[in-house]
C-alpha cells in the first residue's frame, strides 16, 4: 500500500533515482551488506578450498553467481521501501522462498544482460510469465535504459579494477621491490607465497561484497522511479488523502449529505466495485492491463522515439596520394628549432617572472609605500547591494525616524533604514573593510570582528529580520519594533 | 521519509532545493574528463616530443597544469562544470548555493589526492556513502556540493483542447490538494489512460463521477484552479 | 491570485531576467533578482504547480550564481595578500609551522651531521645506486654542477621541478586530511632523504659543489615544503581536536585558514624551480656569489615571514 511508503516519491531524473537507491541502502546498510556478506563469504571460502589448484576460477564463478546473492539484498530494500525492512536473520529465513522463481533464467540467459540492475526487481518482485514479461520489459526500458546500462558498466569497472589496483598498490610498497611481487604472483620464477595468493584472489570477492549492494540499490532506485513515472504514485498518495477528506466532509451536514447522495448515487447504481487495492504494491499490473498500457504508452507523445545519429564525413573524398619513398629531410631551421627555443625559454621564463614581480610592485606601490610609511585611507563604498549608505543620505536621528516610519505602517522602510544606518556605521565609523561587491553574509562576517558581541547579536538579528521581510516574503512581527529602540544602544548615526 | 534533496537558504531568505549527485554519475563524469585530459596530454606530448629535452620540459609543465588546473579552470569559468560534468548534468556549487570560487575549487582539486587513497577513490566513495549529501573529502573540506542540474522547465500543461464548462468544487481545497490536482492535469500525457482513470476514481467523492467523466471533471477543476477558466 | 494570472503578469519579467543572467553589466540585476526571489516565495506559499515552482527555482538559482559569482576573486587584493596577509597567516599558524620545521629539520640535520662520519646511516635511507648516482651528479661539470650545453636541459629541468616539487607540496597538504599523517610523512621523509644526500655527498668530498647548488634556491624551496606541510598539519589537528565545533565545521575553518599557505608555497615553488633550473647548476657564477645571494635570499624570506605586515595588525 502506497501510504506505507518510506521514500519521498516525486518525479526524478534517472540519476537522481539511482541516488535515491543509495539513500535507501544507507538506511538499511546493516541488513543489506550483512546478508550479502554472510552468503557470499562462506561461498567464496568453499569455492577457494574446492578450487585450490586454479585460484583464479573462484572470483569468476562467484561473479557469475551474483544473482543468487542479489536477491536477499533486493528483498531488504524492497521491504524497506515500505517501512518494514527485515533484519539479517529475518532475511536469511526468507532465503529459500526468495529463490523460488526465475532463478534459472537469471543465472543462465538473463545473466549477461546489461539492463540487469533495472530488471532485477521485475524478475524477483513481479514474477511475470513469458509474454507479460516481454511487454513489461519493453515498457520499463523505454526510458532510462541507457542509465541502467551505464550503471552496470560503472559497477563492473569498479569491481574489475579492484584486483589490478590492489596488486599495483602492494607492488608499490613491497619491501623487496615491485617486480619481485609480480613474479611471486604471476610469474613462474619467483617463490610463490601462499598467504599472498589466497589474499589476492580474495580481493575480487571483497570488492564484490563492497559494491554489489550499491548496484542492486541503484537499479532498484531506477525501477522505483519508472513505476512512479508510469503510475503516478505521488498523485495516488495525494488523491487518497483528498478523497478521504472529501468523503468525511460529505458525510457531515445535511446539505453535504444531499450532495454526497447526488454525487455518489450514479456510481452505486452502476454497481461499480470499490477500487481494489493491490495486495502487494510492487506486483506488476495484471497482464491485460499491461498490454493495454503498453499500447497506450506508445501513443503518448513523450514516448515518440527520437534517435540522434551522427557520423563524421569527409567533405571531399581523399585522393590517393602518390607516395614517393624518398625519406623527408627536415630543413635546417627546423632541426635548430629546439635549441633556439630552449635558449629563448631559458631567458624568457626568468625574465617573465622578474617582470611579474616588478609589475606586482608597481601595481601595489601605494600599498607598499603605506606599509613603509603612513597608512592611506581606504575608499569606502557609497552603496552596498543596492542600499545607499552614504551618511549624508541618512537622517540625523535614525532610531526616531525609523520608529516614525514603523508607526506610519511601513515596517519595511523602517527596517531598511535601520539596516542602512548600521552598515553606514560599520563602513564609515569603524572603517570595516567592505568593498562594493560585499554581500549581506560578508557584512555579518566582518561585523563579527568589528563589533562587540552584544552589538553583533543585534546586528545579526536585524539582518535576519530585514532579509526575511524584504525578500523572504515574511511579514513584520510586533516584536520587531523593538529593533528601532535598541538601535541607538549599539550604533551611532551622523549627528550624535 | 528517505529523500535525496538538500535545502539551502539564500541570503534573501529564499529556500533553494538541490539534489546532490551520487557516485555513479560522478564516476562517469570523471571517466569522461580523464579521457579528455589524457587525450589532450597525449597529443601535446607527442607533438612536443619532437623538440627534444626542451619539449620534455614544456610537456611536464603542461602535465602539471592539466593535473591540477583542469577541474579548477572549468569549475570557475564554466559555472561549476567540467566537460564531463556537463555531459552528465552535474554542477559544483558552494554549500550555500553560490558558485564555487577559486579557493574552494582549488581545495577540491588538491584533496582529490586524498580521496583517491588507497585506490580507486576508496576514501572518497566511503565518505560519500557515509554523509547525507554525497560529499567526498574534498567537498567536505571546501564546503561544496556536486548537484544535479535540474532539468529544463517544460510546460506539460495540455495547451489545446476545447474549453470545458467549469465544475464547481463542493468544498475549498487546501493548497497542497490544489497542487495535487494541478499536477495531475500536468501529467495526464505521461500516464496510461487506465491509470488516469484509476487515479480519477480515487477522487470520486470530489468529482462525483468515475471513469472518463470523472477525469474530465478533475481537469476542469484543475483548469479552474489554475485560472484558465 | 490564480496561477494563470500570476504567470501572465510576470512572464515578461522572468524572460527579461533570464536574458539578463546571460550577460554581465546589464540592467539592475540585484533588484530583478530580489523580485524573482519574492515571486518564488509567493509561488511556494500559494502552492502553485510544481512546474512553475521549478521554473522560478531555476531562475533564482541562475540569479544567485550570477550575483554571487565572482570569478576575478584571485587577483583582487593579491597585493594585500602578499604584503600582509600571507606572513600574518603564517604567524597566526605558528604552531603547525614550528611543528613542520621540526619534522623536516630534525631528520635533515641529524642525518646530515651523522652520515658525514657514518655513511651506513645514509645507506640505510637510500639505495646504493641512488647514492652513486647522487655522487656522480655533483661532480664538477655534471648534471647538478655546471652542466654544459645547457639551455635545453635547463628548460627540461624547469618543467620537471614544477611538475614534481609543486606536486609534492600539494600532496603534503592533502595528506594532512588523514589526521595529519600524510603531512608528517612527506615532511619527515623529505628531511630524511635530503639529510642523507647532504651527508653522503659531503662525505664524498663534494660538499662545496653540493651546498653551492642547494643554497641558491633552498631559501624558497624548503620554506615552501614547510608551509605546505604546516597547512596539512593544521587540517589534521582540526580533525583530531575540533574543540567545541563539529568536525566538519572545524575542518572547513581550518582549510580556510590554511589555504593561503598552500598558495604561498606554490608560488615560492615556482620561484625555486626557476632558480634551480636556470641558475643553481650554472658553472659561470662563482661559488662565492652563489653563497652570498643564497644567504641574502634566506635572510629576506625569514624577515618577510617574521616581520611583514606587522605594523597594521589589528
Amino acid at each position: 500500500m502506497l501510504d506505507k511508503l518510506r521514500v519521498e516519491v516525486r518525479l526524478r531524473t534517472p540519476w537522481e533515482a539511482a541516488d535515491l537507491g543509495f539513500a535507501l541502502l544507507r538506511e538499511h546498510a546493516g541488513a543489506a551488506f550483512g546478508v550479502f556478506a554472510i552468503l557470499a563469504l562462506p561461498l567464496a571460502l568453499a569455492l577457494t578450498v574446492a578450487l585450490r589448484s586454479t585460484p583464479w576460477l573462484t572470483p569468476l564463478i562467484l561473479w557469475w553467481l551474483k544473482p543468487l546473492l542479489d536477491r536477499p539484498v533486493l528483498h531488504v530494500l524492497a521491504r524497506g521501501t515500505f517501512g518494514d525492512a527485515p533484519g539479517i536473520l529475518g532475511t536469511l529465513r526468507q532465503v529459500p522462498r526468495l529463490y523460488r522463481r526465475g532463478l534459472v533464467a537469471q543465472l543462465l540467459w538473463r545473466r549477461p544482460s546489461l539492463d540487469r540492475g533495472l530488471l532485477l526487481p521485475v524478475w524477483q518482485l513481479e514474477e511475470p510469465d513469458g509474454s507479460t514479461y516481454r511487454a513489461r520489459r519493453q515498457v520499463l526500458l523505454r526510458r532510462g535504459r541507457s542509465h541502467a546500462q551505464l550503471l552496470t558498466v560503472t559497477c563492473f569497472l569498479f569491481q574489475a579494477l579492484a584486483f589490478p589496483l590492489v596488486v599495483a598498490l602492494l607492488a608499490y610498497f613491497w619491501p623487496a621491490g615491485g617486480t619481485e611481487l609480480l613474479d611471486a604472483v604471476f610469474g613462474g620464477r619467483g617463490e610463490r607465497i601462499a598467504w599472498l595468493d589466497a589474499f589476492l584472489w580474495f580481493v575480487p570477492t571483497l570488492a564484490m561484497v563492497a559494491i554489489e549492494p550499491f548496484y542492486v540499490a541503484a537499479g532498484f532506485g531506477l525501477y522505483l522511479n519508472r513505476r512512479v513515472q508510469l503510475e503516478g504514485w505521488d498523485l495516488e498518495l495525494a488523491f487518497r488523502l483528498l478523497g478521504e477528506r472529501a468523503r468525511k466532509l460529505a458525510a457531515r451536514g445535511l446539505g453535504a449529505l444531499v450532495l454526497a447522495f447526488l454525487l455518489l448515487a450514479p456510481a452505486r447504481l452502476q454497481g461499480a466495485p470499490p477500487p481494489e487495492e493491490p495486495k502487494q504494491t510492487l506486483k506488476a499490473p495484471p497482464p491485460r492491463k499491461a498490454k493495454a498500457e503498453l499500447a497506450e504508452v506508445l501513443k503518448a507523445p513523450e514516448f515518440a522515439t527520437q534517435r540522434d545519429s551522427w557520423h563524421l564525413e569527409l567533405r571531399e573524398p581523399v585522393k590517393p596520394e602518390n607516395k614517393t619513398s624518398t625519406p623527408w629531410t627536415p630543413p635546417r631551421w627546423l632541426l635548430a628549432l629546439p635549441k633556439v627555443l630552449a635558449s629563448a625559454l631559458k631567458w624568457t621564463i626568468p625574465v617573465a617572472l622578474i617582470a611579474l614581480v616588478a609589475f606586482f610592485v608597481w601595481r601595489n606601490r601605494k600599498l607598499i609605500l603605506s606599509t613603509l610609511g603612513e597608512r592611506e585611507p581606504q575608499e569606502a563604498p557609497t552603496q552596498l547591494f543596492g542600499l545607499d549608505i552614504r551618511p549624508a543620505a541618512l537622517p540625523r536621528d535614525i532610531p526616531t525616524a525609523a520608529l516614525a516610519l514603523w508607526d506610519d505602517g511601513d515596517p519595511r522602510a523602517a527596517l531598511s533604514l535601520l539596516y542602512r544606518g548600521a552598515l553606514a556605521h560599520l563602513v564609515h565609523r569603524l572603517r570595516a573593510p567592505l568593498g562594493p561587491g560585499a554581500t549581506e553574509g560578508d557584512c555579518l562576517d566582518v561585523a563579527r570582528e568589528a563589533l562587540t558581541s552584544g552589538a553583533w547579536d543585534y546586528f545579526a538579528r536585524l539582518t535576519r529580520t530585514w532579509l526575511g521581510l524584504a525578500y523572504g516574503g515574511r511579514s513584520a512581527q510586533a516584536g520587531d519594533r523593538d529593533l528601532c529602540a535598541e538601535w541607538g544602544g549599539h550604533f551611532q548615526g551622523r549627528g550624535s | 521519509m528517505i529523500d535525496t534533496l538538500t535545502r539551502v537558504e539564500t541570503p534573501e531568505g529564499v529556500e533553494l532545493e538541490f539534489s546532490p549527485a551520487g557516485p555513479v554519475p560522478r564516476a562517469l563524469a570523471w571517466l569522461l574528463d580523464a579521457v579528455i585530459r589524457y587525450t589532450a596530454d597525449g597529443i601535446l606530448a607527442s607533438l612536443l616530443a619532437q623538440l627534444g629535452r626542451t619539449g620534455v620540459g614544456i610537456v611536464l609543465i603542461i602535465l602539471f597544469l592539466m593535473e591540477w588546473g583542469y577541474p579548477v579552470i572549468f569549475e570557475v569559468f564554466n559555472g561549476g562544470q567540467t566537460p564531463g560534468k556537463m555531459a552528465l548534468g552535474l554542477r559544483v556549487i558552494r554549500e550555500d548555493g553560490a558558485p564555487v570560487g577559486w579557493s574552494r575549487s582549488v581545495v577540491r582539486s588538491l584533496l582529490t589526492t586524498a580521496d583517491f587513497l588507497p585506490f580507486a577513490y576508496g576514501t572518497g566513495l566511503t565518505a560519500m556513502f557515509l554523509g547525507r549529501r554525497f560529499q567526498r573529502l574534498g567537498d567536505l573540506a571546501a564546503g561544496t556540493l556536486v548537484v544535479h542540474v535540474p532539468p529544463r522547465f517544460q510546460p506539460l500543461w495540455a495547451a489545446g483542447g476545447p474549453p470545458e464548462a467549469p465544475f464547481p468544487l463542493p468544498f475549498p481545497l487546501t493548497q497542497l490538494e490544489q497542487r495535487a490536482v494541478m499536477s495531475f492535469a500536468e501529467r495526464v500525457p505521461l500516464l496510461t489512460r487506465e491509470r488516469v482513470e484509476e487515479l480519477g476514481d480515487l477522487l470520486e467523492p470530489l468529482s462525483g463521477a468515475r471513469g472518463p467523466e470523472g477525469v474530465r471533471r478533475l481537469l476542469a477543476i484543475a483548469r479552474d484552479l489554475r485560472g484558465q477558466a | 491570485m490564480k496561477q494563470e494570472l500570476f504567470e501572465r503578469t510576470h512572464t515578461a519579467e522572468w524572460d527579461a531576467f533570464a536574458a539578463m543572467c546571460g550577460k554581465t553589466g546589464q540592467g539592475d540585476l540585484p533588484r530583478a533578482y530580489r523580485r524573482i526571489c519574492h515571486h518564488l516565495a509567493l509561488a511556494r506559499q500559494r502552492c502553485y504547480t510544481a512546474g512553475l515552482v521549478r521554473r522560478l527555482d531555476n531562475l533564482v538559482m541562475r540569479g544567485h550564481q550570477e550575483l554571487y559569482g565572482n570569478a576575478s576573486g584571485l587577483t583582487r587584493g593579491w597585493g594585500d595578500f602578499v604584503l600582509r596577509g600571507l606572513p600574518r597567516r603564517v604567524r597566526a599558524l605558528r604552531g603547525p609551522v614550528l611543528a613542520a620545521v621540526l619534522l623536516f629539520g630534525l631528520p635533515f640535520g641529524a642525518l646530515t651531521l651523522a652520515s658525514r662520519r657514518n655513511t651506513e646511516l645514509a645507506a640505510m635511507v637510500e639505495s646504493p645506486q641512488e647514492l652513486a648516482h647522487m655522487e656522480s651528479m655533483y661532480q664538477s661539470g655534471k648534471e647538478k654542477f655546471g652542466r654544459k650545453d645547457a639551455a635545453d636541459a635547463d628548460v627540461q629541468m624547469f618543467g620537471f621541478y614544477i611538475w614534481n616539487n609543486v606536486r609534492i607540496g600539494f600532496q603534503a597538504f592533502a595528506g594532512g586530511i588523514v589526521f595529519g599523517l600524510g603531512s608528517i610523512f612527506f615532511l619527515f621523509f623529505n628531511g630524511l632523504h635530503g639529510g642523507a644526500a647532504a651527508g653522503w655527498v659531503t662525505h664524498a668530498g663534494l660538499g662545496r659543489n653540493f651546498w653551492s647548488f642547494v643554497v641558491t634556491h633552498s631559501a624558497l624551496e624548503i620554506p615552501s615544503l614547510i608551509l605546505s606541510g604546516a597547512a596539512g598539519l593544521h587540517l589534521g589537528w582540526a580533525l583530531l581536536a575540533p574543540g567545541r565545533r563539529r568536525r566538519g565545521q572545524a575542518l572547513r575553518e581550518a582549510v580556510k585558514e590554511a589555504l593561503p599557505l598552500v598558495y604561498g608555497a606554490a608560488a615560492m615553488d615556482v620561484g625555486a624551480a626557476c632558480l634551480e633550473a636556470f641558475w643553481s647548476s650554472s658553472a659561470l657564477t662563482p661559488q662565492a656569489v652563489k653563497f652570498g645571494a643564497g644567504g641574502a635570499l634566506w635572510a629576506a624570506v625569514l624577515a618577510y615571514f617574521l616581520f611583514a605586515g606587522r605594523r597594521h595588525a589589528r
